[in-house]
């Protein structure tokens, strides 16, 4: 494939599309590669995972679980809980990635959030474009990618462990959270799941927490979920 | 903790899983209509995900020593009122966890 001048305009087109992505994959990139080497894991290790793991929370949660010992079953259970909202991405891009076949093995790959978020609100011309899709999912790879190896640097760079890094874990969770509660307007879901946390932590303790409290939760809301489609469908 | 090799295999897990999860509705729904679970997870399941893990992380807190568990709720708190105030994550969770640092540094080493 020769580089034409219309190739070259709509790879500047899909740079600036990504620019909002920039910065935050960047910094939490960065965060990334510091916090995997500040819990005894090589650079190289933390660069391998922003490449083929490639699942921002996914990999903060796996990195915290790798360092507490957890087992493969839990790990791969919380990562399964984690991403399956990366599922019903999907469900809205199966026309737009249908028409690209040759490109979809990649744009599913490198469905994140935040690339989800650029794509499906992107112009009906540029969903039409393959090379938009792939060159905008790219820049935000290459951009993760990139602050995962600075980062994973500064921390091989700097010999003394960082006190209290890992909070911006606790911090970006909390973010996501509060993004959500602006976003549902209803204070139900998030209180059924913080009760369900701390009742699954007296019921098995810190090991099983995450998992326990996040299928109480879901069977919990979906139960109640249930019950509200009925009552509406009895009106 | 997980030795570098255990950990390489525990990622090789999670790719295929995060991949499994991103295909699915490819492999499966192309063409048919989803079940509505999915749309009910498409819905709250980042509500209850982000929550549990967010609770989570104050969960595991050794209470016994007050120190650590207020510096986090402070700091916590500090970074909800940020981000209702700014709404910018960066600076949410950056200020949230300099904050955090700090508080660690004087209230913890005492």
């Amino acid at each position: 494939m020769t580089i034409s001048d219309g190739k070259s305009s709509s790879a500047i087109h899909a740079f600036k599309a990504s620019i909002p992505v920039l910065l935050g994959y960047v910094t939490i990139g960065f965060g990334f590669g510091l916090l995997a080497v500040n819990s005894g894991y090589p650079w190289w290790f933390a660069l391998l995972m922003s490449v083929f793991v490639y699942a921002g929370a996914a990999q903060y949660i796996g990195i915290g679980l790798f360092a507490a010992g957890a087992s493969l079953a839990e790990i791969a259970l919380v990562t399964l809980i984690v991403n399956l909202r990366h599922a019903a991405y999907g469900l809205s891009l199966i026309k737009t990635f249908g028409k690209h076949p040759r490109a979809r093995p990649y744009l599913v790959f490198a469905l994140t959030d935040e690339t989800y978020a650029l794509l499906s609100s992107a112009s009906e011309e540029d969903r039409a474009d393959g090379g938009f899709l792939l060159m905008v999912s790219g820049f935000n790879q290459l951009y993760w990618v990139l602050g995962t190896a600075i980062g994973a640097l500064a921390g091989a760079l700097i010999p003394y462990k960082i006190e209290g890094l890992n909070f911006a874990l606790t911090a970006m969770f909390i973010v996501l959270a509060v993004e959500q509660a602006l976003k549902l307007r209803k204070a139900l879901p998030f209180l059924v799941a913080g009760l369900s946390t701390i009742a699954a932590k007296f019921l098995v303790g810190d090991r099983g927490t995450i998992i326990v409290g996040l299928l109480m939760a879901t069977i919990i809301l979906v139960a109640g979920d249930r019950k509200g489609v009925s009552d509406a469908e009895r009106r | 903790m997980l030795s570098v090799a255990e950990a390489l295999i525990a990622a090789a897990a999670m790719m295929l899983i995060i991949v499994f999860c991103r295909a699915l509705p490819f492999l499966f729904f192309a063409g048919r209509k989803p079940p509505a679970f999915l749309s009910f997870v498409e819905v709250y399941m980042p509500a209850i995900a982000m929550t549990v893990l967010a609770v989570s992380s104050y969960t595991s807190i050794d209470w016994a020593a007050p120190a650590v568990g207020a510096a986090s709720a402070v700091a916590g708190t500090a970074v909800v009122a940020l981000h209702l105030w700014k709404r910018n994550a960066l600076l949410s969770i950056l200020g949230g966890t300099i904050l955090y640092m700090l508080l660690n540094s004087l209230l913890v080493r005492v």
